[in-house]
């Protein structure tokens, strides 16, 4: 049955005006990083900028240290990137084309792992990684990212596996690939597309990720949620200068989601009804 | 699906190419080793990487955890056992954790009623659109990848009691700086991130349901909310009830935001368990203590699983 016209236009005018109000917030957080400075603190604020100004953003270069973070969150969730996907490939290889058990047994880990807070998960691991000596180091953070992304990794990756047909590598067996090599040959290849999406999921999470990192970086390595944290209480709040530093961090998430809108919803929504 | 197939492309190899002797007792013993070797060894080699950083980052600290909660670990050098005397302190004396336990909960009752509200009117709404759907759903989506910082600083900004939102309406108190309005408000700023994730998973269990099940409620007269009630959430119910069992779970984990907000305060009003913890541990430096009120969290999570198990057992389709 059609809906009338009047329905339809309500229906439009009712979803329009919640996603506005909805988008309200980060849509004032950039115009506010656009405004001057001291426009930034006017009472009443405006929305939109009177005057466009970059000086917020050209102000984040006076803080060394705030840029050294970015640089941290860039190398820690490229190598946390690196460690995942370089171990989820294999194990999402056999959960999709083994026997269940192994599967299963993942499964459990993964859902036993979820009951576990990650606070209590940081105490040890704190002691474990300074005993290494791991703590304050890019790897460290990078180790504590990855298995955050990990239950998510190896399922999306064994789905797009799943969907490779099974002659493929039945193929290149018959003329003697091992499993390794039929991994490494023909799955990883065919799979690259989905490689690359589970990867900017990962490199998402671990760019986002703030307990692990307050945790196990102090100061070299600190990454960049935890320095716009701080931002305030070290230089008194600045609202010019961390509402850009936020647009900043912001960017990559928002243009990977723009540049994958279907893959982006999928993939965070598969993530948490399956795991 | 996957073990099933796999195992009809293993028989057409076992036939076609490798299968080394005709002698029938050859073949058996062949056969019992190759499983093996099939079924057995070689997933788990394939396992074996990811399974030993689980096991140096989550298994081994959680291990370790469970260890300390029984001493009286300061966070660094020797580790005493006491016994059960961290968890004696903890259910009968230390009046922080109950205070903790308890906006936790109030935490839990705020996100199983708000956001679900929010998603399932905005679900069943979009669930009606069709042009622009997929821009629609990506806007109430995208506060969801939002790093927690990003949107924690967003809210600072409109929660500021000078020229935030609430002076908007002549209210120039800090929601954030007051005990009473605290909590409320970081939940709120919270939901902000949250629903629209919950009203996309709504949206595509909803596209699940057959059509012909509303068109026969409007051959009986149905209203919308009786459709709604009748056809869509009976629908949908498994993921709803499912995600009750997570958010219950999270409401227990919550850290990120009131850490980053209020960072507990003021005057403790914000302190829940994962912020409780983190000061004993690496501020008090009462960590085998921490490590127990970790472990209280776990078992909590642990009881909401079991109670959602149960209730399934009891033919409530999760």
């Amino acid at each position: 049955m059609k809906a009338s016209l009047a329905e339809r236009a309500t229906l439009f005018a009712l979803v329009t005006l919640i996603v506005v109000v909805y988008v309200f917030p980060y849509a004032f957080l950039v115009s506010t990083s656009l405004k001057p400075p001291a426009d930034a603190l006017a009472i009443p604020p405006t929305i939109l900028p009177q005057r466009i100004s970059l000086e917020n953003y050209s102000n984040i270069a006076t803080f060394p240290s705030v840029r050294q973070s970015f640089a941290n969150s860039l190398t820690i969730a490229l190598l946390s990137t690196l460690i995942t996907i370089s171990l989820s490939v294999p194990a999402a290889y056999a959960v999709a084309r083994f026997a269940s058990m192994a599967g299963k047994i993942f499964l459990i880990a993964v859902l036993i792992t979820r009951l576990i807070p990650p606070v209590s998960v940081g105490i040890p691991l704190f002691a474990i990684m300074r005993s290494l000596g791991l703590t304050d180091t890019h790897i460290g953070v990078a180790l504590a990212h990855s298995t955050i992304s990990v239950p998510l990794a190896i399922w999306l990756l064994a789905s797009f596996m799943e969907g490779i047909p099974h002659e493929l590598e039945e193929a290149a067996r018959v003329d003697g690939c091992s499993r390794f090599g039929a991994l490494f040959r023909i799955i990883i290849p065919v799979a690259a597309g989905g490689i690359a999406v589970t990867s900017v999921f990962v490199f998402l999470a671990s760019w986002n990720e703030f307990l692990f990192a307050l945790l196990l970086s102090s100061t070299s390595v600190k990454t960049a949620p935890i320095a716009i944290a701080e931002f305030r209480t070290q230089y008194g709040i600045q609202w010019g200068t961390m509402t850009s530093l936020s647009v900043v961090f912001s960017f990559p998430v928002i243009i990977f989601s723009l540049l994958m809108q279907k893959r982006i919803v999928a993939g965070m929504t598969m993530g948490a009804v399956k795991g | 699906m996957a073990g099933k197939s796999s195992t009809r492309s293993e028989g057409q190899f076992a036939v076609g190419s490798d299968v080394p002797g005709k002698r029938k007792g050859r073949r058996r013993e062949y056969w019992t080793r190759y499983r093996i070797m099939r079924y057995v060894l070689v997933p788990w080699l394939f396992l074996i990487p990811i399974l030993a950083l689980h096991a140096f980052v989550v298994v081994f600290p959680a291990a370790q955890g469970v260890f300390y909660s029984f001493t009286d670990w300061r966070g660094i050098g020797e580790a005493e056992y006491i016994g059960l005397r961290n968890f004696e302190e903890m259910i009968f004396e230390d009046q922080s954790y109950h205070d903790a336990l308890w906006r936790n909960i109030q935490w839990m009752l705020f996100f199983v009623t708000v956001p679900f509200a929010f998603a399932l009117f905005g679900s069943s709404l979009l669930a009606k659109v069709r042009r622009g759907a997929m821009f629609y759903r990506t806007a109430l989506f995208m506060p969801f990848i939002l790093p927690s910082i990003v949107t924690a600083t967003i809210w600072r900004y409109l929660y500021n009691p000078r020229f935030g939102l609430p002076t908007l309406v002549g209210y120039e108190k800090a929601l954030l700086g007051q005990s009473d309005t605290a909590l409320w408000s970081i939940a709120f700023a919270d939901n902000w991130h949250f629903w629209g994730f919950l009203m996309v998973l709504f949206l595509t269990a909803m596209q699940g349901i057959p059509p012909v099940l509303y068109d026969a409620a409007k051959v009986d007269g149905a209203n919308r909310w009786q459709e709604f009630w009748h056809v869509t959430l009976p629908g949908i119910r498994p993921v709803v009830l499912f995600m009750l069992m997570m958010v219950m779970i999270w409401a227990f984990l919550v850290f990120d935001y009131i850490f980053i907000l209020t960072g507990g305060g003021p005057a403790g009003a914000t302190e829940v368990l994962g912020i409780d913890i983190y000061k004993n541990a690496f501020q008090r430096f009462e960590a085998g203590y921490a490590a127990a009120q970790g472990i209280s969290i776990s078992i909590f999570a642990g009881l909401i699983v079991t109670a959602f198990a149960f209730l399934r057992k009891r033919g409530w389709e999760i």
